[in-house]
């Protein structure tokens, strides 16, 4: 498959980003080259503080890289932007905003005009299972729905590319597969690129068309998942995706390299 | 992307200022060299101004030095020897020494105060009517204007170190019942639980677990009643007492003496902040184990 | 199951019971007003004993007395009139005070929240604001009503700046404090949401620190009336605090007792309004 400039969601070049100076210095990542084309649900697999969500922030420009570039859609991403929707592993949503609010806040606070946002919010709410839940304030939801009032906000702002921090990391088992549920929906529907760290390799066995393990500051293993959707618990029978997964865990459970 | 334009780099995202030395040195600077501007200008276009604002150098000599007669002994150097009026020993030692009251002052009402709250609250905390009640009395204790009645103390204790104390205290005690006991009530029941099961109980589950694990709750407001023993102190030395800073300050005040006021507030100032600044890194070691 | 990861906000346990049905909150409430009542009547009571084993009006007066002499004085006094006071009414007066304190509060503590929140967000403002709240945190304030008594007299607007000054310093470090701890995820998914730097000022950090900030003007109102009377205290033709100068010289124990309560009593009922006006604007915590 050829791929040009613009059919590409990102494109990577020897990103490195280091903290502190000297010695004591931290390099989540070094070097690291990636490209991923548009319409793809890559996974990001690590283990914890190995430099993956680093990565995600550089891709949503909330970290500078040290050096190195990102492009998103061709251009270079110097900050945050609407076009860089993110879901964040903490509950990030405002609290004062009702949820029919706070799914139209990204729209209403562009500017963008009411008729314009009214029936893509709409949809979104049903989408996510928030109907009849507008009026709901935050506090009063469970975790899983909250989590979903994000999901709901960040499709209602109709960005390029989506970025996902570990959005399910406090949910339970049964929840969890509820969202994905949705998630995929979502994602079958509008076409958007998606970008999901985890450090679950059975969510990313279940959700991804790509899986990239960022080991060492860099893509330490690409794997493309060609099983077919919808993937339920028959995944687990078949013996490619076993293999994949025991390899993922050998490669994750692998001790850190010491960082200099 | 339908309808949004794709737009422009976005400046980097501020999320935290950082207080600096710099600017809190620069900002003095400024304000030192704005008030000699308009001292000056003062004193040139009237005749009484450099007694209204007076100059620094004014401030620095003859306001210094004014201050000589405050000293009555006590240092070590007697009063007559010291000098009085004009003399810069005099007014060192008149300074030290009614700071030395005034500080003696704080550090016994505040560490009263202090005291007083916390055994209070820990004490009413566990059962819970009692806890209300009190807390309740308190609460309305703590709305009354207790700067307003520095005269009554005087009143009760006559113009003494005691009034001053017990005053402070009262000021103070509440602030200190009302945050331990709520800090208690917000705990975690599994923070007590755990050393229960251990075999720890009475005061040492009191003194040892539940007394450091309300301290980082309580920082603010240590930190707010000793600010409150600082300005209690000072609204009791310039209403009714003989000695200590504040009674200087108000003694200054009755003739109108700016630029002795100015030394004696600069002073004190200085002391409180200093204090201050202390009090509240101290609670941070106290408390450095917080997340 | 679930785990909770550590950036989650859990949601707090009074506002599931709300959720659930208000009436076992509702009852409890009313059992903790209760309590307190019963604390203030027996604080009353034993006040009345401990005032009757002193047996001297002129050390202390019990709970009865001085609401005694206080009403006698509520509209005017004879007596201080005859000394020459204008207007001793206590009601005058007490209505003075508190007039002045809440203006001023409310001015004070307006320019210091914005302030305070600014500071948190523009290194331009901290840099300016730092030396004021940093010295001013510390120092308290009153040291500068001394100054303001020889440079601008007894006239009440000096005294309002001063009050004015006192809670634009207290409100703005909370204000700061609420910005500086705010979680920088809300911030970073509004920016993700496409929302600029005056937008997310406006739109997550005003309303995200809106507690804080409520909560810390609400402190800043008691102190403030406090403050005032303080300052009317050192001199001023109006004012509670000039009658309690008043009464203090006359060794009047009872209506200094008296002024103090009643202050403190408007300053009750204005802290209630304002917990319900702060209630309504926070009904979302």
């Amino acid at each position: 498959m050829t791929t040009t400039q613009t059919d590409l969601a990102f494109e990577i070049r020897d990103l490195t980003v280091a903290f502190g100076k000297g010695p004591a210095a931290i390099t989540p990542l070094r070097s690291l080259d990636l490209t991923v084309p548009r319409g793809q649900f890559l996974c990001i697999l690590g283990p914890s503080g190995q430099g993956k969500s680093t990565l995600l922030r550089c891709m949503a420009g909330l970290q500078s890289p040290t050096s190195g570039s990102v492009l998103a859609e061709g251009t270079e991403v110097t900050g945050p932007d609407a076009n860089l929707g993110m879901v964040f592993q903490q509950d990030a949503i405002p609290l004062w905003l009702r949820v029919g609010d706070n799914i139209s806040f990204g729209p209403r606070m562009r500017g963008v005009a009411k008729s314009e946002w009214e029936p893509r919010v709409r949809h979104f709410i049903e989408a996510v299972g928030l109907a009849g839940r507008e009026r709901a304030w935050p506090k009063e939801l469970s975790g899983g729905m909250r989590k979903r009032v994000a999901i709901g906000a960040v499709f209602a702002n109709d960005p390029d590319i989506l970025l996902m921090d570990e959005p399910f990391g406090s949910l339970d088992y049964f929840t969890k597969a509820t969202l994905h549920d949705t998630l995929l929906d979502l994602w079958a529907e509008t076409g958007k690129t998606i970008v999901f760290v985890t450090h679950d390799v059975d969510e990313a066995l279940k959700l991804a068309d790509r899986i990239i393990v960022v080991t060492d500051g860099r893509v330490g293993a690409d794997i493309p998942l060609d099983f077919a959707r919808p993937r339920g618990d028959d995944l687990r029978m078949d013996v490619t995706a076993d293999a994949i997964r025991r390899d993922l865990l050998e490669v994750l459970q692998a001790p850190a390299k010491v960082q200099s | 992307m339908t309808a949004v334009a794709r737009t422009g780099p976005r400046a980097r995202l501020v999320l935290r200022t950082k207080g600096t030395t710099l600017s809190i040195v620069v900002g003095t600077l400024v304000a030192l060299v704005a008030w000699e501007i308009a001292a000056r200008s003062l004193a040139a276009s009237t005749a009484q101004g450099d007694r209204v604002l007076p100059s620094l150098v004014t401030v620095a000599t003859d306001g210094f030095l004014g201050l000589g007669h405050y000293y009555s002994g006590g240092l070590g150097v007697s009063a007559e020897s010291a000098g009085g009026d004009g003399s810069a020993l005099a007014s060192v030692l008149a300074l030290a020494s009614n700071a030395l009251v005034t500080m003696s002052r704080v550090a016994m009402g505040l560490g009263l105060a202090i005291v007083v709250g916390l055994v209070i609250g820990v004490l009413v905390a566990a059962v819970r009517p009692v806890r209300l009640s009190v807390s309740g009395v308190a609460e309305l204790m703590r709305m009354l204007p207790a700067l307003a009645m520095a005269p009554l103390f005087t009143l009760w204790f006559g113009a003494t170190t005691l009034a001053s104390v017990v005053f402070i205290v009262f000021s103070g005690a509440f602030v200190v019942l009302i945050a331990t006991v709520n800090a208690i009530a917000n705990l975690p029941p599994h923070v007590t639980d755990y050393p229960r099961t251990l075999g720890v109980s009475g005061v040492r589950l009191y003194g040892g677990v539940v007394l450091p694990a309300i301290l980082p709750e309580l920082r603010g407001s240590l930190v707010f009643t000793g600010l409150v023993a600082w300005t209690t102190v000072l609204a009791s030395e310039m209403y009714g007492l003989q000695s200590g800073l504040g009674w200087m300050l108000n003694d200054t005040l009755r003739f109108s003496l700016i630029d002795r006021m100015v030394v004696v507030a600069v002073v004190f100032s200085a002391l409180a902040l200093v204090t201050m600044k202390l009090l509240g890194s101290g609670v941070s070691r106290l408390t450095r184990w917080n997340a | 199951m679930t785990v909770a990861s550590p950036g989650t906000q859990a949601v707090p346990p009074v506002a599931l019971s709300r959720a659930a049905g208000g009436r076992p909150r509702r009852r409890a409430m009313a059992g903790a007003i209760g309590w307190r009542l019963l604390g203030v009547a027996v604080f009353l009571v034993l006040w009345e004993i401990a005032s009757l084993v002193a047996d001297s009006r002129a050390v202390l007066p019990g709970p009865l007395n001085v609401v005694t002499d206080f009403g006698g004085s509520f509209f005017d006094d004879a007596g201080l009139r005859y000394l020459g006071v204008r207007s001793p009414g206590y009601a005058i007066n007490i209505g003075f005070t508190v007039g002045l304190s809440i203006l001023a509060w409310f001015v004070g503590s307006m320019a210091g929240a914005v302030v305070g929140l600014l500071s948190a967000r523009s290194q331009v403002v901290r840099n300016i604001s730092e030396p004021l709240l940093f010295v001013f945190g510390a120092v308290p304030a009153l040291v500068l009503a001394p100054f303001f008594l020889v440079w601008f007299g007894q006239d009440p607007i000096s005294k309002m700046v001063l009050v004015a000054f006192y809670c634009f310093v207290s409100v703005g470090l909370v204000a700061q404090s609420a910005a500086l701890a705010f979680p920088p995820s809300s911030e970073e998914y509004a920016a993700t949401q496409g929302l600029g730097a005056r937008a997310r000022f406006l739109h997550v950090i005003v309303p995200g620190t809106m507690p804080a900030v409520l909560s810390g003007l609400r402190i800043a109102l008691a102190t403030a009336i406090a403050v005032q009377a303080t300052i009317e205290l050192l001199g001023s033709q109006f004012g509670v605090g000039r009658l309690i100068a008043l009464r203090a010289t006359q060794g009047d124990v009872s209506s200094v007792l008296g002024l103090s309560i009643a202050l403190g009593v408007v300053a009750i009922f204005l802290d209630f309004l304002l917990r319900r006006v702060i209630r309504a604007l926070t009904r979302w915590q």
